[in-house]
């Protein structure tokens, strides 16, 4: 089904276009939030409440305009939100039990060779860097490395000017250059 | 650090976090069961208020429109001495001129038609009839001190 007989549907009351967008947007909606909240359960909470919200307020959608991008700025500003409140905010190196960590998973080297090691060490030092950087500038580098959004599409999504999207990015790749170690700035492979 | 990098190491991150085969749907369907009960209670109250103000206001537009004398009450009681005047065939001058007491007359409470305005033949009120207003000045209070 495409988005906008999806939307259309879903305007009208039909749950099966909920459906269509929840399957369409979910994955990478929860890969955003996870990105900057930096815990699963929580990113997961986060775009399901997004997503009912999306169904309340759909008559308020422009039905002209995609729905990726407005549902996305909707789970980045929770997720920005949820990260300063530290709601359930736990510490990747502390959890332990239940679904594996992200941390637990990059300290995997799993089969491959050394490269795989240090890639996986690569990304371990990213995902701290990260986590250092306030939620704000986090979520300024999602939409703009993750999302692969313009600066003039978060500056409308954001409602701010493209300005102010620059500063925004240019901070925060600054505090993430600075927190990145050097050794780490050599290698990425993948 | 290159832009390309840092795109590639969130990507990695993020597909690490997140296998492709989560799947939100059966939750967000039991949310949207749960609300949908409240919200059509919600829109039945909605269409119940909207449909009751609307009756309320055609019955006060049809009883202002049927009956005449109301109109001439309704002026005594907001303190207005109002003066009906045919003019032409056609158009119905009212003249209002505000006056200084906002006592309700009697007739008001007792039912007997006022006494103290003219009272012509009364003719129904419409928009398309042209109504010419005029005010006159309130009388002035003078100063104790």
């Amino acid at each position: 089904m495409e988005e906008r007989e999806a939307v259309a549907r879903l305007k009208r009351g039909d749950i099966g276009g909920l459906e269509a967008l929840v399957r369409a947007y979910q994955v990478q909606a929860i890969r955003s939030a996870v990105l900057i909240t930096q815990d699963r359960a929580l990113a997961e909470d986060i775009v399901q409440a997004a997503f009912l919200r999306a169904y309340e307020r759909i008559a308020q959608f422009d039905a002209a305009r995609p729905f990726g991008p407005w549902f996305l700025r909707s789970v980045v500003n929770d997720a920005v939100k949820a990260a300063r409140r530290g709601q359930r905010l736990v510490s990747l190196e502390g959890k332990r039990g239940g679904e594996a960590s992200l941390a637990d998973a990059l300290a995997e080297p799993g089969p491959g060779p050394a490269e795989r090691v240090e890639a996986a060490e690569t990304r371990e030092e990213m995902r701290e860097a990260l986590g250092q950087l306030p939620p704000a500038q986090r979520a300024a580098i999602v939409m703009r490395y993750y999302l692969d959004m313009s600066e003039g599409e978060m500056a409308q999504e954001m409602d701010v000017p493209t300005g102010t999207v620059k500063w925004r990015l240019h901070a925060a790749r600054k505090r993430l250059r600075a927190l990145w170690t050097p050794e780490t700035k050599q290698d990425t492979s993948q | 650090m290159k832009e390309g990098r840092v795109s590639q190491l969130l990507q990695a991150l993020a597909e690490e976090a997140v296998p492709d085969d989560v799947d939100l749907w059966p939750g967000v369907r039991a949310g949207v069961e749960e609300r949908r009960v409240p919200g059509d209670i919600r829109a039945a109250r909605r269409r119940g208020f909207a449909l009751a103000a609307g009756l309320a206001a055609l019955v006060l537009a049809a009883s202002l429109i049927a009956a005449p004398q109301v109109q001439v009450d309704l002026v005594e009681i907001l303190g207005l001495d109002a003066v009906l005047t045919r003019d032409t065939d056609t158009a119905v001058t009212v003249t209002v001129s505000v006056s200084a007491s906002a006592t309700v007359p009697a007739s008001a409470h007792t039912g007997q038609p006022p006494s103290h305005t003219p009272q012509p033949t009364p003719t129904p009120l419409s928009t398309a009839q042209n109504l010419a207003f005029e005010d006159t000045p309130l009388p002035r209070t003078e100063n104790p001190q």
